[in-house]
C-alpha cells in the first residue's frame, strides 16, 4: 500500500520537498467542506411557513365549502362539479384532492384536481359535517382534503 | 559547524497553504453570515405575514365591533379581524379595513397586524376565484421591484388563502415586503 506520495517541487535548483498524501487529502476535504457548507446555505430556504400555509389553505377550503353548503350538496346529489371547479381555480401552485367519507368510514365521494403532479411537501386537513336526510335524520360525514405543492 | 536552514521551501509552501485556507474561511464566513442573516429576515417576514393573515381570517378582532368605533387607534383596538366567524368575511369590516389602509391610518393598521417592524409594507386584496378583483389596498411594492411578480422575490412574503364573502368563495391575498 502506498502510504506516502512524494511531490517534487522544483524551485530552480535540485531542491525538493515531501508532501504527504494525508495532507493533500486533508486540504481537499477542508476545501470541499467549506464549499459544500456555503452551497448548502445558499440553497437553504425556510419551509415551515410554507407547510403551515398548505394546511391553512386546505382548512380554509374545507371550512368554506362546508359553510356555504357545497359539501352537503355534493353528498346529497352526488354532484362533484362545484368542488372540482373550486379545486381547479384555487392556487395554481397547489394540487389537491377532497375525499368525503361516511360515518362508517367508507369513501362516498372523491374529487381531485386534474393534471396535477405533486413535487413538494404534502398536508392534510379534515372537517366533519352533517347532511339532513329526507326522513329528517342527520347523517354524519367527514371531508378530508389532501394538498401538496406542484 | 554546519549551518541549518531555518526557512525552507517546505515552510513557505505550508504558509501559502495556511493562507489559502484562512482566506477561504474569511471570504466564506462573510458570505455564510450574510446568507444566515437573509434567511433570518425572510423567516421573520414569512411569520409576520402568516400571523397577520391568520388574524384577519380567523378572528373577528378585539373588540369584535371595532369597525363601528369612532376612534381607530391601537389603544381602542387591540387586534384586527375581518370575519364574523372563521372564514366568513364580514363585508362591513372588510370595507372599513380597506378604507383605513388606504388613508392616514395605514401605520396603525400595520401595527394592529403585527407588521410594525421598520420597512414592512403590506398590500391586501380580495378577488373572486376567476380573478375578478373585489377589494384592494392601494399600496404595492415600489419601483425597486419593477414589473416582476413580487411573490417570487426573496424580500416579499405573499400569502393566498380562501374565505366566504356573501356566500361565495373568494381568494384573499396578503403581500408583505420590506422597503
Amino acid at each position: 500500500m502506498v502510504r506516502w506520495l512524494r511531490f517534487v517541487w522544483v524551485f530552480g535548483l535540485n531542491k525538493a520537498f515531501i508532501f504527504t498524501l494525508d495532507a493533500i487529502l486533508a486540504l481537499m476535504l477542508c476545501s470541499i467542506l467549506f464549499l459544500f457548507t456555503y452551497s448548502m446555505l445558499t440553497k437553504f430556504q425556510y419551509s415551515g411557513v410554507r407547510e403551515t400555509l398548505l394546511h391553512d389553505v386546505s382548512s380554509d377550503l374545507l371550512t368554506s365549502l362546508e359553510k356555504n353548503g357545497t359539501l352537503q350538496n355534493a353528498v346529497r346529489y352526488s354532484r362533484t362539479a362545484e368542488i372540482r371547479d373550486v379545486l381547479s381555480n384555487a392556487s395554481s401552485t397547489i394540487c389537491s384532492t377532497i375525499t368525503v367519507y361516511s360515518s362508517q368510514n367508507t369513501p362516498v365521494l372523491l374529487v381531485m384536481r386534474a393534471d396535477c403532479n405533486c413535487t413538494g411537501s404534502r398536508s392534510a386537513a379534515v372537517r366533519s359535517f352533517v347532511v339532513p336526510e329526507s326522513n329528517g335524520t342527520l347523517s354524519e360525514y367527514m371531508a378530508k382534503m389532501e394538498a401538496c405543492y406542484k | 559547524m554546519k549551518r541549518a536552514q531555518l526557512f525552507s521551501q517546505d515552510i513557505i509552501f505550508a504558509i501559502l497553504l495556511a493562507l489559502f485556507i484562512l482566506s477561504l474561511w474569511v471570504i466564506l464566513k462573510d458570505r455564510v453570515l450574510h446568507v444566515l442573516s437573509i434567511t433570518n429576515d425572510r423567516t421573520m417576514l414569512d411569520e409576520a405575514a402568516s400571523n397577520a393573515m391568520s388574524q384577519l381570517l380567523e378572528t373577528s378582532g378585539t373588540p369584535a365591533n371595532w369597525n363601528r368605533l369612532e376612534v381607530i387607534n391601537d389603544t381602542a383596538i387591540s387586534s384586527m379581524g375581518l370575519v364574523s366567524e372563521r372564514n366568513v368575511l364580514d363585508s362591513e369590516k372588510l370595507e372599513k379595513f380597506i378604507s383605513l389602509s388606504n388613508d392616514n391610518n395605514y401605520t396603525t393598521m400595520k401595527k394592529l397586524l403585527g407588521l410594525e417592524r421598520e420597512g414592512y409594507e403590506f398590500n391586501f386584496s380580495v378577488s373572486s376565484l376567476n380573478g375578478l378583483l373585489l377589494y384592494n389596498t392601494s399600496r404595492s411594492p415600489s419601483a425597486v421591484y419593477g414589473n416582476a411578480s413580487y411573490s417570487a422575490l426573496n424580500t416579499t412574503a405573499f400569502l393566498e388563502r380562501y374565505a366566504l364573502l356573501n356566500g361565495s368563495l373568494v381568494k384573499v391575498c396578503l403581500g408583505v415586503w420590506i422597503e
